[in-house]
């Protein structure tokens, strides 16, 4: 019975993966590539590729993986927060061949780490590694950037299937170990699912002003 | 938290700072305008001073007493203490001042009625649901449906309670609520009753428990007054009515606006969407924003070509709520967020859908001129309204009414044309047809004209039949007739000669009358003047008309047994007069053919004798008078 529990202690896994990074970068490609292994197929053409759930099996342990796409322009940036709220890793995709992406990630990153500190799982994916030649971002650039924030970097390519699966397969791993901490430190299941809900209230642009919250508390 | 600050509606901005010099905090309505720390500070004074009045004051509850009170402090204090002082005397007065903020008094009786009255008001929804899930309920056997209708009861009760005391922040029941959700997923696991239940079930189970708890206390919890809720409905409906001018084109989402499959589809998803409003459980209300944003998704296949990524859903989702503008939006995410079982459905395919909601209504919250990639004065002129940009989507679709209307018209156009041109042909070739008809004809008339010249011949007499005609003589059979009529007299005379045909001819003359009138009384009921004149009932009449027809039967084969033998016989009107010889032997030959009694025996035996003593033995015996008349 215990395995059934969603936040599970002992069995299942309920991860929220999201995607993160500028627009056509190819998230999509590489999320498609890892949940139908397909690229540019026919058969996705009518798929929609912005909520899709992966099932997997580690160590015995049933994981659902839920990756949410975000929509990645520029304007959209802004609304980061109420994406990856709650999520439990974080894709940051980045195309090689196009340097603002890269810097675009960097600010990702920033963020995430203010709003959710070291809860979340990071990756960073140099994507389009099939376009090699016109590669913009350093290799060793990106990947010393990798390891100054705590990431994990991958040479990704949705197009030719290099290195998706690890990453995905890497990251739960991470997630997995991280979650186990949890439960080591939160052995009470209530408490942390209700700290969970407490994110996804903020839908109130308010919210954060912090101090208000002492005042509210003495009556 | 935070609203629990500024829980009044429909304030001035100016009241929602606090009153006290210096101060940063928001006020609140019900500490008069103070924020919770300086209402506390103020409190705390006015206790120290007028304390030990107020502690005297408290169990006696006397009107005149606190009416004193209050013009004592009314004097002396500002409004806030007042309220204060009233607060903790609890006296009639103030129960009418502040009435629906302290219920703890007989005040607390109306509140409960009004809640109550709330509550009731969506029983018939509550049970309506509990009809849905009357299968569910019945599966899983009577125990665990008691528990959980026990369990739903008291968390229901308790939340009245909570709902009842204005302090109560919604945050708290929204804690509670959520804290309910996952003390009965736990039970159900735990619970020896819940444990033949399977998985399935029990998410199913999670489900009608929340939808019945959360429909039965909508009322209380949907939008409550003590939030900004509404508030912020008006204020995000202003905002989008203010972006009405916004198109598909500013949101680079790729719909296109003229085309009918794309209207249809971002009609239906706005439809979806204001069903949101409509639904009573939260997870009634997630399942209309993801009904919506699968319309979305197949609006995209029209509109964008390959998978359809967050970068050209989300643009999609903004429009479709600009063009929406859904009521109390607000209100709806805020209790989608807060009542909905978090764990589960927040974190699946609806939580994404509706983490998107959320973020298109953040989106048009703070849209500028920059998240629209427009200037800024062009920006604010369209804020304005100064300027109407050609291409809104209202304008969108008058022009595309008025295209559809073009199209449309041309198509018919071209189609009357088409018509209208085979027409003109086809009634060429007619018209070609008809004069080939009439040349033909009259080409024809000419040749039949020529090859059988007009002759007039004399006018034909009609014939006369009975005047003398050469052709006549040619045919032999008029002549016969003729002669046939003579011959039956000569028959007639020749019976009665022939001692054979006496027998029976003899009585045939004055026989075959009274028959046939015999049938006939028989035949209409016995009225006839026969019948009355034989006096007897319709039986006896029946017998003697048997034995007639009998007669009459008899009669008959024997004339058509005699032409087979003699054919003179059955010729008798027919035959030519040659056989007229032939024909007097004929009577001789019943003799042989009355020894013949295969067929006649009855015949001749039966009718020679019933003929002349039936008709005497009916007369003698009934009514012999009338018998002797006829």
């Amino acid at each position: 019975m215990a395995d059934l529990q969603t936040n599970g202690g002992t069995g299942n896994y309920n991860f929220k993966v999201v995607l993160l990074g500028e627009g056509r970068v190819g998230k999509t490609s590489m999320v498609l590539r890892y949940v139908e292994d397909k690229f540019n197929d026919q058969h996705i053409q009518t798929l929609q590729a912005t909520f899709l759930n992966k099932k997997l099996n580690i160590g015995g342990k049933r994981i659902n993986l839920a990756i949410w796409d975000t929509a990645g322009q520029e304007r959209f940036h802004a609304l980061g927060p109420i994406y990856y709220r709650m999520s439990n890793g974080a894709i940051l995709v980045y195309d090689i061949t196009d340097e603002d992406s890269f810097q675009k990630v960097k600010n990702w990153v920033k963020e995430l780490k203010k709003m959710l500190g070291s809860e979340i799982c990071l990756s960073i994916a140099g994507n389009k590694v099939d376009l090699e030649k016109e590669r913009n971002v350093p290799v060793e650039v990106a990947e010393e950037y990798a390891r100054s924030v705590g990431a994990v970097h991958f040479h990704t390519s949705a197009k030719l299937n290099v290195s998706i699966e690890e990453l995905f397969l890497e990251l739960t791993q991470r997630m997995m170990e991280r979650a186990q901490q949890l439960e080591m430190q939160k052995a009470n299941e209530l408490t942390r699912t209700n700290s969970m809900r407490r994110n996804i209230v903020v839908v109130d642009e308010d919210e954060p002003a912090a101090p208000t919250r002492t005042c509210c508390g003495t009556t | 938290m935070w609203t629990k600050k500024k829980p009044c509606l429909r304030i001035d901005e100016s009241y929602l700072k606090c009153k006290s010099p210096g101060c940063e905090f928001y006020g609140n309505e019900e500490w008069h305008g103070y924020c919770s720390q300086c209402h506390r500070e103020q409190f705390q004074r006015r206790r120290k001073k007028v304390g030990f009045e107020v502690q005297h004051q408290e169990p006696h509850n006397s009107s005149s007493a606190t009416s004193l009170k209050e013009k004592y402090v009314k004097a002396s204090l500002p409004e806030f203490s007042k309220f204060e002082e009233k607060k903790r005397q609890q006296t009639e007065k103030t129960k009418k001042i502040l009435s629906g903020i302290f219920r703890k008094s007989p005040e607390a009786s109306k509140e409960k009625v009004r809640v109550e009255s709330l509550l009731r008001s969506e029983l018939r929804e509550v049970e309506a649901v509990r009809q849905e899930a009357q299968d569910l309920l019945r599966a899983i056997g009577p125990a665990a449906d008691a528990d959980v209708h026990k369990c739903i009861r008291s968390f229901y009760k308790k939340l009245v309670q909570e709902v009842e005391n204005p302090m109560t922040a919604i945050e708290d029941l929204s804690e509670r609520t959520q804290n309910f959700y996952q003390l009965l997923t736990k039970r159900f696991d735990e619970q020896a009753m819940y444990a033949e239940m399977t998985n399935d079930q029990k998410e199913q189970l999670l489900d009608y428990t929340e939808k019945y708890a959360m429909t039965y206390m909508y009322q209380l919890l949907f939008c409550p007054p003590t939030t900004t809720d509404e508030e912020k409905d008006l204020n995000i409906q202003k905002r989008i009515r203010q972006l009405n001018w916004v198109s598909a084109k500013h949101m680079d989402c790729g719909i296109n606006e003229t085309s009918t499959e794309t209207h249809d589809l971002v009609y239906s998803a706005i439809t979806e969407l204001l069903g949101m409003d409509s639904a009573k459980a939260p997870q009634d209300k997630l399942a209309c924003v993801v009904r919506c944003c699968q319309k979305i998704f197949t609006l995209m296949q029209y509109c964008v070509e390959g998978p359809t990524s967050a970068d050209d859903f989300l643009p999609a989702l903004i429009f479709v709520v600009l063009k929406a503008n859904p009521a109390r939006l607000k209100s709806n995410i805020n209790y989608v967020t807060r009542f909905c079982n978090a764990s589960r459905l927040m974190s699946g395919e609806g939580g994404y859908y509706f983490t998107n909601l959320c973020c298109a209504v953040s989106f048009i919250e703070n849209l500028t001129a920059e998240s629209l990639n427009m200037p800024e004065d062009e920006f604010s002129q369209y804020m304005e309204g100064k300027i109407v940009p050609s291409n809104t989507w209202e304008s969108a679709l008058i022009m595309c009414e008025g295209m559809h209307l073009m199209n449309e018209n041309l198509l018919r156009f071209a189609e009357l044309s088409k018509k209208s041109d085979i027409l003109g042909d086809e009634a060429e070739a007619l018209r070609d047809e008809m004069v080939a008809f009439h040349d033909e004809m009259l080409q024809r008339i000419d040749d039949l004209k020529e090859s059988y010249p007009l002759i007039i011949k004399p006018l034909k007499e009609p014939t006369d039949l009975d005047a003398e005609d050469p052709i006549v003589h040619e045919l032999p059979p008029p002549l016969s007739p003729q002669v046939v009529t003579e011959k039956p007299k000569v028959a007639e005379i020749d019976s009665p000669e022939s001692p054979e045909w006496r027998l029976t001819p003899l009585p045939d003359p004055n026989l075959t009358a009274v028959n046939y009138d015999f049938d006939l009384s028989d035949m209409s009921g016995g009225d006839l003047s026969t019948c009355e004149d034989l006096g007897t009932p319709g039986y006896q009449s029946m017998e003697t008309a048997s034995v007639q027809s009998l007669d009459l039967n008899a009669y008959h084969p024997t004339v058509v047994v005699k032409p087979v033998e003699t054919p003179g016989a059955a010729s008798l009107l027919d035959d030519p007069p040659i056989q007229e010889e032939v024909e007097l032997p004929s009577p001789l030959k019943p003799e042989p053919s009355t020894s013949y009694q295969g067929f006649s025996s009855q015949g001749w035996q039966i009718p020679s004798i019933p003929c002349e003593t039936g008709a005497s033995r009916l007369g003698s015996d009934r009514s012999p008078g009338p018998m002797d008349n006829s």
